[in-house]
């Protein structure tokens, strides 16, 4: 179980650190406090390579902790139908908690693909300021949503050992229940800065 | 409500002992609690030690030998499960009588020893293939043998060695002078020396130096090659037989009915075991002991006294140091609710069952959960199918309900603050249309506001229910001093926030009143310092109803979240559509076919995953914020001796 932790870190650190680069390449590089010369300032809006990025940020982190964490629990699950087909049923529920955050993620990608403007094709106008304002706001749902997703995962299948000992788990439903709540917090906090920022002032 | 129970104890002739058994199966009217020695109490137990003990031992007899019959089933339906004609998923259970049922037993049994024989002869058939190709193997390196093995005898001066070597080497023994006699003149070759009695080291080193390897002569009479054709014939008639009796065991699935039967009947049978291993016995009576419900007491009464004339049946109310099962019963609207109480854990059986008081905040939450007016729609018609067609029955029946009503009331509210399959309605229906009446995805804040309003609301109607059930158990003072004087508090800042005229001095009154009795008695168990600082610590506790309230928060974020990813899979199918219209000639035809095949797998997964979120969030919102402030669990379900079947319905 460390080990899919241990890569998952390093998965977020690496991927939001090219992130990063990628978009200050492509920013043009900082002149280091030099005055430019005025022909060399490219002035088109890059809130296009940010907004890029964030609907990534808020697919790819949430999505990866879910799949970590729905893979896991289905294991678990896949251990005790083997035992008692029965008790399947009620594993699959356990199994499909950890996949909520996916789905969060996914509303803010499709959010930030709607409002910045990716999908009607309007994105190129973006400003960089408010194409960083996007990829900011995938960062709640993105990052909470990797970890809480692990986190819940490891509960569910606590839970799911729960239902192969006891044959009722709704009491371990509680328990992966109250992991999810942060995901929600910062999919809360996600919503409202996408729909706040003013692209159209 | 809960059910009060009454303990029972029943004493009658053990010769009656069976058809009252069965009786109170039949009507699953009591909990059976096993009837310890010392439960015996006055009955003169040295003299009926032996009777009990012989009673013991034949029902434990009489139990494994049913639970044997139940495995012995199990295992020929899981054997056969692959063979068996398969049942419609919205098929419902049989119904069959439970005479019906038991007499079909033996049947079951029958059809359990012809798949065992059939299997124990498929098994010995497949060893027998085996033996016949291990045979085989050892045979075919001398296969070019072309004299009969049996004929192999040692002499009067020689012992024969048969083996294998290279022909090319078959040089260097007849140079050294061994006798032999080679069959085939190219690789790998077997030969057959003979080995003189009185001097046997050097020959078997010369041969083991020209790499002559031995092999055993197998036990067969006539020519290898002969044996071998044999073996292969008689590999192919076991394959034919084992085909056979394969088709046989898998015509066996056709009586998939007579066995399902027979497992239920020995299912009800076992049941009647285990209840039987509970019971007390002396010489000529046995005695039972257990709970039932006291509305069902005078029932039991009545169906005893139709078996038997003899008999006594004592029944009283619970001791204090006793804990009986519980038993809720709601009307039908509530019942189905009962699931969700007992998913956190069944309520005490002296404390009060809150499934008539959630299940309005239960609905509310799950609609503005779910919040889409269409998936509501769906969600009813599938449960109300679903309980029609397939009648359920328990834990699935009582979900299916939770979904129906939790899908009226998502009809509801998906009008009132939601969407449609995903779509705005003032998109469908154009601006002026007067719903959603909040749309969370324009007034946000407001929304939140909204939600965590209504949920601060279902908590102040916790703690109402609390002062009801302290007030009812006499105890005045926590139902005034730490719930009431927090209500006084909400109640005066309401006032101060709502009224500007001078009748909001009222509103500091009532908060000041609110605190006085907070901070006064809040530590009342407390004497001197202690008592101060514990009612200053209640203070404390409006951090626990800040964080209850913002959890309400989250039925934002699961009801933006319905909708948004509902709208999300309009805009793929959407672009899927336009996508394959540049299609020549079928563009159209494929590109709608396409669409329509994508909504409607996607819409199916997004009603399914959200309900299920609705359903477990709405839960917790139960469990957490709710039955914090009244509930007494740690029940345990009342589970009455009945018969209990897998997959016949008994009338």
């Amino acid at each position: 179980m460390k080990k899919y932790l241990k890569f998952a870190c390093i998965a977020v650190i690496v991927l939001l650190t090219l992130c990063v680069c990628g978009a200050v390449l492509a920013e043009g590089m900082p002149t280091g406090g030099m005055p430019q010369m005025p022909e060399m300032v490219d002035n088109t809006p890059k809130g296009y390579i940010w907004a890029a990025i964030g609907v990534c940020v808020a697919m790819i982190l949430p999505g990866v902790g879910s799949a970590l964490g729905v893979g896991m629990a289905g294991r678990a699950a896949a251990g005790v139908a083997a035992e008692d087909p029965e008790k399947g049923g009620q594993c699959l529920v356990f199994e499909l908690l950890p996949a909520t955050q996916g789905l969060y993620g996914f509303v803010i990608a499709m959010f930030i693909a709607v409002f910045s403007g990716i999908l009607s094709g309007t994105v190129m106008n973006l400003s960089t300021e408010l194409g960083r304002s996007f990829f900011y706001s995938s960062l709640p749902i993105g990052v909470v949503g990797l970890v809480s997703a692990y986190f819940q995962s490891r509960v569910c299948c606590a839970g799911i050992g729960i239902v192969a000992k006891q044959g009722n788990g709704g009491m371990g439903i509680t328990f992966a229940i109250m992991v999810e709540l942060y995901a929600i917090l910062a999919l809360i906090v996600s919503i409202l800065m996408v729909v706040g920022v003013p692209v159209n002032a | 409500m809960i059910v009060p129970m009454k303990h029972i104890s029943l004493f009658a002739l053990k010769a009656d002992e069976r058809r009252i058994m069965k009786t109170l199966q039949k009507n699953g009217v009591i909990q059976i609690e096993r009837a310890d020695e010392a439960d015996a109490g006055s009955a003169e137990i040295d003299a009926t030690e032996k009777a009990a003990g012989l009673f013991k031992a034949a029902s434990e007899a009489e139990l494994s030998e049913k639970q044997n019959t139940v495995l012995r089933i199990k295992a020929a339906i899981g054997r056969l499960n692959s063979y068996m004609p398969k049942a419609g998923m919205l098929e419902p259970a049989p119904e069959r009588g439970e005479e019906e049922l038991i007499s079909s037993v033996p049947a079951a049994l029958e059809v359990c020893d012809e798949l065992d024989s059939l299997q124990r002869e498929i098994n010995s058939n497949k060893a027998e293939r085996e033996k016949k190709l291990a045979a085989i193997k050892s045979l075919s390196p001398i296969s070019a043998v072309n004299i009969p093995l049996e004929s192999i005898k040692p002499t009067k001066t020689a012992n024969f060695t048969l083996g294998t070597m290279k022909a090319e080497k078959l040089r260097v023994l007849s140079e050294a002078g061994v006798m032999f006699d080679a069959f085939g003149t190219e690789g790998k070759i077997p030969v057959l020396a003979a080995v003189p009695k009185d001097e046997p080291e050097e020959t078997t080193s010369l041969l083991r130096a020209a790499g002559f390897t031995e092999v055993p002569v197998p036990s067969y009479e006539g020519l290898p090659a002969d044996i071998i054709e044999k073996l292969n014939a008689d590999i192919t008639a076991i394959e034919l037989e084992n085909a056979e009796l394969s088709e046989r065991l898998a015509a066996l699935g056709e009586k998939a009915a007579d066995l399902k039967m027979g497992l239920d009947g020995a299912l009800i049978e076992q049941g009647r075991s285990e209840a039987r291993c509970g019971l007390f016995a002396t010489r000529e009576t046995f005695m039972l002991t257990g709970w039932v419900r006291s509305d069902e007491a005078d029932k039991l009464d009545k169906l005893i006294e139709e078996e038997t004339k003899v008999y006594c049946l004592e029944m009283r109310d619970p001791a204090d140091d006793e804990k009986p099962p519980t038993f809720c019963k709601n009307k039908k609207f509530f019942a189905p609710f009962e699931f969700i109480t007992n998913m956190y854990s069944a309520p005490d059986p002296r404390g009060f069952d809150p499934t008539v008081v959630m299940t309005p905040f239960y609905l509310l939450f799950f609609g503005l959960m779910m919040g889409d007016t269409g998936y509501g729609l769906i969600m009813s018609i599938a449960a109300a199918l679903f309980i029609k067609l397939k009648k359920p029955e328990k834990g699935a029946g009582q979900v299916a309900r939770i979904l129906f009503w939790g899908g009226l009331s998502t009809m509801v509210f998906g009008l009132l603050a939601g969407t449609c399959f995903g779509m705005n309605w003032y998109d469908i229906f154009g601006e002026s249309f007067p719903f959603p009446l909040l749309d969370p995805m324009k007034d946000q804040m407001t929304a939140i506001l909204f939600y965590c309003g209504l949920g601060f609301g279902q908590i102040i109607a916790g703690m109402i229910v609390s002062i009801v059930l302290h007030l009812k158990r006499g105890d005045w003072q926590t139902a005034l001093f730490d719930i009431g004087s927090w209500l006084m508090i909400f109640a005066g800042a309401a006032v101060l926030l709502l009224v500007k005229s001078p009748v909001k001095y009222a509103g500091w009154a009532l908060i000041g009143i609110g605190l006085v009795l907070l901070v006064g008695f809040g530590g009342r168990a407390k004497k001197g310092f202690g008592r101060v600082i514990g009612g200053l610590g209640k203070l404390y506790d409006i951090t626990g109803f800040l964080s209850d309230v913002l959890s309400y928060s989250r039925v934002f974020a699961l009801g933006l979240a319905t909708g948004a990813m509902g709208s999300a899979f309009n805009l793929v199918a959407g672009i899927a559509r336009d996508m394959l219209k540049g299609i020549p000639v079928v563009g159209g035809v494929v590109s709608f076919i396409i669409a329509a095949a994508l909504l409607i797998v996607l819409h199916v997964f997004c009603v399914a995953i959200n309900a299920l979120g609705a359903f477990i969030h709405c839960a917790r919102l139960q469990f957490i914020e709710y039955y914090n402030r009244f509930y007494t669990p740690g029940g345990k379900l009342f589970s009455p001796f009945g018969i209990d079947t897998k997959y016949n319905k008994v009338k």
